[in-house]
């Protein structure tokens, strides 16, 4: 069924694209929102997303690896989504960087400071910030990767085979991932 | 790096704060966003208008030496489609001929929007200073010229790898600002100006020397074209920096099978094999568009005299960067900064675009009394500068004992009107009040136009507060730093558009990574908190509301309890 949508939609057939797109169209935003962590900007990625893969499905030879393909245009889009906006920026004012001995001391502590006896942010929360602000240090491919294997599931054969790379190649690079998320977590936790 | 390995969530973990991860941001968005039907409608009216590219199959003509100018000039992919696809119309963009003598393109745009052909705005220290401490916006990721000294001799810092570098500190500055460059960057004594990148209050980014052609900083294409050929004159060098005038012109989607990341990244297509990278973007004299499309062919020509520069140029600093409905980037024409990477100009890396920038006036002028709250003499913000300077703590100073303090004399406060549109008011505000307890202290702005008070909060526990002028630099026009000064514009933004409770104090929160959707973008996050009841009282007080402001268009972007 989704073979026959899918070679109808390389042919030109927009309503059958359209039925694939309302197959697909959860999974995907739910990849982008992962990866981009915004959903004005996941929608956006997944539009783009389709709307390129429209354009170029006459292109696409083997319709079984239409959700690879796919999967590879939306990382790129989320790319592109990225560098267009640039708009995520760490700003830390000179204020909260030293204190008055010239110590350095955490922005935390500085803005609990800040709060005049305002209990500090719940952990969970402060949590849940440290692990988007560290998340999106890395790469778009880096976090693709985390999302692929640890929230969809993915085998690191799947992934491969998305990928079309090696199995091994994948079991590196998701160690690298997650070595550098590691390494944003603690320069978070500073 | 450390040697030590960092601490790793467990697979666990990590799955949980995914998750976490996604389900905040869907939370976030409104009940129509959430239905994804209304989502698969958008895409549906998209692909309506859209129509399908050929079915390519790559064939590359490499083009052989045909003469030392069509050489350069030329490099053309011819992509031929694999099968005649009659009914499909010619795929938008410009019918074009490949040109190797690569002359205008139809098509393409022929205006020259925005820049300013005289001289190239070049910062002296000062210049740099202001704009640094008070510019409001911060324009944080802008690439300026200045002609500025490095004092690599003051810092002795280890430097991680992969990470901008501290290399020294500007000279012929009042305040302390750090210089950081690339890992690989060689900060040379320079003669001339140097390209900047303006990172944040205290910091810039080193980009390198800017040189000049014939005196003249920005390049004349012949000369710029001749060089690069290797003809008259002393190449630019690797790492020297260019200015040039011209056309920024991608390729837009017509890549296939190019990947955007490294080349041993898979390739974009599965059914390719091989990564068939078409060039591009290039900076171009003329508003050439390199790509021609035709029912069965795709062709991208190498522009003449173009200056191939990284992937992702065009989408980071190419103005207005946008796409038409055949998915071509439209040609952008700005004046932008350029880096050698290779020898005699054969490839170059953009560093961004060279905007006009707004620098701070120099003197401020004397300034109306603290304690005079008349509203006459507040005039409208329109006929008046951005002037200030600073002034003993107005009214009901009750600093700690042995503390001084200079608080701003006046500053603006721009103000959204939802009812409005976008239309921004700005206010002039006095300080009024100045109040401490403990190492806290907070500050009552009076705006005179609507008679209402914004409260910020101020830390007095170190030199470095904004309303202790004698260790820590202070705005000209505000006397408050710049970030501070976008603090009170967060607060300001956020007053007019959250319903405020009178008594309620705005504190601001950790800065980082919070979301501005203009580019060079500026947020600031804040903290409305009331008061805790007057006179103890079990009674529970609001929870506080974060806001999240962005301050380039002075919009609430988010607003939570």
């Amino acid at each position: 069924m989704e073979r026959s949508l899918i070679e109808r939609s390389r042919r030109g057939d927009r309503d059958a694209f359209d039925l694939l797109v309302r197959r697909k169209v959860d999974a995907v935003y739910r990849t982008a929102v992962s990866i981009l962590g915004h959903d004005a900007d996941a929608q956006d990625a997944t539009q783009e997303a389709f709307v390129a893969a429209w354009r170029r499905l006459p292109a696409l030879r083997d319709p079984d690896r239409f959700d690879a393909w796919l999967g590879r245009i939306l990382v790129n889009e989320c790319r592109m989504m990225l560098r267009r906006r640039r708009r995520v920026r760490e700003i830390r004012p000179a204020f909260l960087r030293a204190g008055a001995d010239g110590s350095e001391a955490t922005d935390e502590a500085r803005v609990d400071e800040r709060r005049d006896g305002a209990p500090p942010l719940a952990d969970a929360q402060a949590d849940a910030d440290a692990f988007a602000r560290a998340f999106e240090r890395l790469t778009i491919d880096q976090r693709a990767l985390l999302v692929s294997h640890y929230l969809e599931d993915r085998s690191l054969a799947e992934i491969a085979e998305r990928l079309g790379i090696p199995t091994g190649t994948v079991k590196s690079r998701l160690h690298a991932a997650r070595r550098a998320l590691a390494i944003a977590l603690e320069r978070e936790a500073r | 790096m450390s040697d030590r390995a960092p601490v790793r969530p467990s697979d666990e973990e990590l799955r949980a704060s995914l998750a976490h991860r996604v389900d905040r941001a869907m939370r976030g968005a409104d009940a129509p966003s959430r239905d994804r039907s209304l989502l698969a409608d958008s895409i549906r009216q998209r692909v309506t208008r859209t129509p399908q590219s050929p079915a390519w199959r790559l064939r590359w003509e490499r083009p052989g030496r045909l003469g030392a100018a069509a050489a350069v000039a030329l490099s053309v992919i011819v992509i031929a489609a694999a099968a005649a696809l009659p009914h499909l119309a010619p795929v938008g963009g410009p019918r074009v001929v490949p040109s190797f003598a690569g002359g205008t393109t139809r098509g393409a745009p022929e205006t020259r929007p925005g820049v300013d052909p005289g001289d190239v705005q070049v910062l002296t220290g000062g210049d740099l200073e202001r704009l640094l401490y008070t510019g409001d916006p911060f324009p944080v990721g802008r690439v300026v010229v200045a002609a500025v000294g490095i004092d690599s001799a003051a810092v002795d810092l280890p430097c991680r790898p992969a990470e901008p570098c501290p290399v020294g500190v500007l000279t012929g500055t009042s305040r302390v600002i750090d210089v950081v460059a690339q890992p690989d960057a060689r900060v040379a004594p320079a003669d001339g100006p140097v390209a900047l990148s303006l990172v944040d209050p205290t910091t810039v980014e080193y980009l390198g020397p800017v040189v000049a052609s014939d005196g003249d900083l920005v390049w004349d294409w012949d000369r710029l074209r001749g060089r690069t050929r290797g003809g008259t004159g002393d190449p630019p060098l690797p790492g020297n920096v260019v200015i040039a005038d011209g056309w920024l012109v991608g390729v837009g989607d017509a890549n296939p099978g190019c990947p955007a990341s490294p080349p041993d990244e898979p390739t974009m297509r599965p059914d390719l094999p091989f990564h068939a990278c078409p060039p591009g973007p290039w900076l171009t004299e003329m508003p050439e568009q390199p790509v021609s499309m035709t029912p069965d062919t795709v062709t991208i020509t190498h522009p003449t005299g173009g200056l191939q520069v990284q992937r992702d140029a065009y989408a980071r600093f190419a103005p207005g960067a946008s796409r038409d409905e055949a998915g071509l980037d439209v040609p952008r024409y700005g004046r932008y900064l350029l880096r050698v990477v290779a020898g005699s100009g054969r490839g170059w890396q953009m560093l961004g675009r060279l905007d006009p920038i707004v620098v701070p006036p120099d003197a401020p002028t004397p300034m109306t009394p603290a304690g005079s709250l008349e509203p006459s003499l507040a005039p409208a913000a329109a006929d008046r500068p951005l002037t200030g300077t600073t002034l003993p703590v107005p009214l009901d100073s009750d600093l700690p004992p042995g503390r001084t303090a200079q608080v701003v004399s006046n500053a603006y406060r721009h103000l959204v009107l939802s009812d409005l549109g976008r239309q921004v008011e700005q206010h002039l505000l006095v300080p009024a009040r100045l109040s401490a307890e403990g190492e806290t202290g907070t500050l009552w702005w009076h705006d005179y136009t609507t008679g209402e008070q914004i409260l910020v909060t101020l830390d007095l526990s170190r030199p470095a507060t904004p309303i202790v002028a004698t260790e820590y630099p202070t705005s000209n026009t505000t006397g408050l730093s710049a970030w501070e000064t976008q603090r009170v514009h967060a607060a300001a933004v956020a007053d007019a558009r959250v319903t405020r409770v009178l008594g309620s104090e705005i504190a601001v929160a950790d800065a980082t990574v919070v979301r501005c959707p203009v580019d060079p973008g500026f947020c600031a996050s804040a903290v409305i908190r009331p008061r805790p009841p007057a006179g103890g009282g079990h009674a529970s007080a609001p929870p506080p509301r974060v806001v999240v402001v962005d301050l380039a268009s002075l919009q609430v972007v988010e607003s939570q309890e």
